[in-house]
């Protein structure tokens, strides 16, 4: 699950958080804009510019986090907006006379976030700095180094003493953000565990896929084979044995059995041809092209052209595919497309094998419905670890192009 | 005219037997010899020197056509008609490039089979190039050699949409469909 996907997944979540901080802070901004031009409340009052303050402050980070490229990278990041957001939160608290109420709840979305988003160490750095920021703040009241101040003058507004803030208040932070902390950090854990569970399956389904059409694969072949070298061949030595019987059979007697057994010969190689041809086993894939594109053009009048610089045989896999590929696009060609030329290409680039299959048709949407073929073509290529692209002018025709990892290079990028 | 020596390397042991058959009812063909896989296949080339080996394309533990080359080898007289279940001309065209004078197959008629090897004892490749014109045979050995439709015409003081024309029909003839497979076909069979 590791990987550039995993890592784009997280980094879009932290940017998703952001957004949403800015959202509700946005929300807040504007109403404290609505409070200051309807009472005559200053607008230096902390209350109209924190909100606005911790509004901007969401900018600079986002744009950091954006540009950050590595998991460690995008870490500090996060870390780094976690610590200045608890700084800014304490400034805002002492402003707005949070040590005397309970201000300390402005630092639960830092705490939250941080202990959901980040590793364990992470985390309990982020909620141990907001409650250090906290208590400094209280403990400079306290002992009268900052003064207490007070958003809304309140009749009876009492100096509590130092031990009862340090009892009740520090006791009450440290304790509401040890709670907090720990019950998000559990969640994050079964969250990371359930994508990984999910991560591990998906790559399992992938490979289980793959062994299934591998057998399948092998199956078939087994299957043509046993025609082609079992029952067509033993069909064949009856018609050689019936030769030198033709004097006793008779001349009619001999063409209408002979008849009989080229027939039983013709619709097995049939069977044995749609099940595997034998070309792809014995010739390779260019010979195969070159005989489905004759066999198509006969069928349907469509002309088709195979053009390769392929030298030599690719492995087994890539050549089943590959011409399964060519003959669903030459079908869909055919059916849909009201082509009249269509072309084969196929090409070797390292370790990769690309085929292109071009026709003059009708083209198709790009963004459309795809029909059962290309879908089909889509998953067993995306199964081999290769990639399809599809590019369609309307009137002026479609281009399929699959390309596949191939041989031992593959094999070796592949670990 | 002596009779033309024939081995017979097939794995079907049937078939083996029905070839033998069949060729012994001719008086000009005998068979001297027959052997069901690739290893036993060499050995039976190099003691019996036959006029015309038939070869069986798939043995269980050898690709025919590879076996071509060396059977050249140890017996260069002999003439290799590769013997398939398969009619498809891509088949021919890969087996006369790798040096067998051609191709049947198993399941053609008996007077087909018989006239098959007597074509190739007698020095000719199958499929036959009787059916080329004498242009077309001019055209193929020029495409055999590398030279493109635009270099045949102005070699042979012609248009280019002519040779063209000649090469379709060239491969419509020979049932060929890529010109690569027309360029090894060309190469091996016609100089």
């Amino acid at each position: 699950m590791d990987g550039a996907a995993g890592f784009a997944e997280r980094k879009a979540g932290v940017i998703r958080t952001i957004l949403v901080r800015r959202l509700t802070l946005g929300v807040f901004s504007a109403v404290a804009l609505v409070v200051l031009f309807t009472s005559r409340l200053s607008y230096r009052n902390p209350l109209f510019y924190s909100p606005i303050v911790w509004f901007l402050l969401t900018f600079p980070f986002k744009a950091l986090i954006e540009r950050m490229k590595r998991e460690r990278a995008l870490q500090w990041a996060h870390t780094g907006f976690f610590l200045a957001e608890a700084v800014l939160i304490t400034i805002l608290v002492h402003f707005m006379g949070g040590s005397t109420w309970i201000g300390n709840i402005f630092y639960l979305f830092t705490v939250l976030y941080a202990n959901f988003f980040l590793p364990r160490v992470y985390g309990a750095v982020v909620t141990g700095w907001v409650v250090a920021c906290y208590a400094t703040l209280v403990l400079l009241e306290s002992v009268g180094i900052l003064p207490h101040r007070s958003l809304f003058a309140v009749a009876g507004d009492s100096y509590q003493s130092l031990s009862y803030n340090v009892a009740t208040i520090l006791a009450g932070t440290v304790a509401l953000y040890s709670v907090v902390a720990f019950t998000v950090r559990t969640f994050a854990a079964i969250d990371a565990r359930k994508n990984r569970m999910l991560a591990e399956r998906e790559l399992e389904l992938a490979r289980m896929s793959k062994r299934l059409l591998g057998a399948q694969d092998e199956e078939r072949r087994r299957i043509a084979r046993g025609l082609h070298d079992g029952l067509i061949q033993s069909l064949a030595a009856i018609k050689l044995h019936l030769a030198p019987a033709k004097a006793r059979l008779g001349e009619d007697d001999y063409r209408e059995v002979t008849g009989i057994v080229d027939e039983a010969i013709r619709q097995t190689r049939t069977l044995a041809y749609s099940i595997r041809p034998p070309l792809l086993d014995d010739l390779g894939l260019v010979p195969s092209l070159d005989r489905l594109a004759a066999s198509v053009g006969e069928e349907s009048g469509l002309a088709v052209r195979v053009e390769s610089d392929l030298d030599g045989r690719l492995d087994r896999e890539a050549e089943g595919l590959l011409y399964h590929v060519a003959r669903e696009a030459l079908e869909n060609v055919v059916r849909h497309a009201k082509a009249r030329r269509a072309t084969i290409r196929i090409s070797a680039e390292g370790a990769w094998v690309r085929l292109a299959i071009e026709d003059d048709g009708i083209g198709i949407s790009p963004d459309g419905p795809r029909g059962l073929g290309l879908r089909g073509i889509e998953e067993r290529v995306t199964i081999a670890g290769g990639a399809v692209s599809l590019a369609s002018t309307p009137e002026r025709g479609t281009i399929v192009t699959v390309e596949v990892p191939c041989g031992d290079d593959a094999d070796r990028d592949r670990r | 005219m002596g009779t033309t020596r024939i081995a017979i390397v097939d794995d079907h042991a049937l078939v083996r037997d029905g070839l033998a058959r069949l060729l012994g009812l001719e008086e000009d063909l005998t068979v001297v010899g027959s052997c069901g896989d690739g290893a036993g296949t060499l050995t039976l080339a190099a003691a019996c020197r036959p006029d015309v080996l038939l070869l069986d394309i798939a043995l269980p533990d050898a690709d025919g056509l590879d076996l071509v080359a060396e059977i050249r080898r140890v017996s260069p007289e002999t003439r290799v008609l590769m013997l398939s279940m398969h009619s498809e001309p891509e088949y021919a065209a890969e087996a006369i490039a790798r040096g067998a004078c051609g191709l049947v197959a198993k399941s053609a008629s008996a007077e087909a089979l018989v006239d098959a090897i007597r074509r190739v004892a007698a020095g000719e490749t199958l499929p036959s190039l009787d059916r080329l014109s004498l242009r077309e045979r001019e055209i193929l050995a020029l495409v055999a050699a590398g030279r493109s439709n635009d270099e045949v015409a102005r070699e042979l003081g012609i248009q280019r949409k002519t040779v063209d024309g000649h090469c379709e029909r060239l491969m419509q003839k020979l049932d060929i469909h890529t010109r690569a497979a027309l360029v090894a076909y060309g190469r091996r069979i016609a100089f």
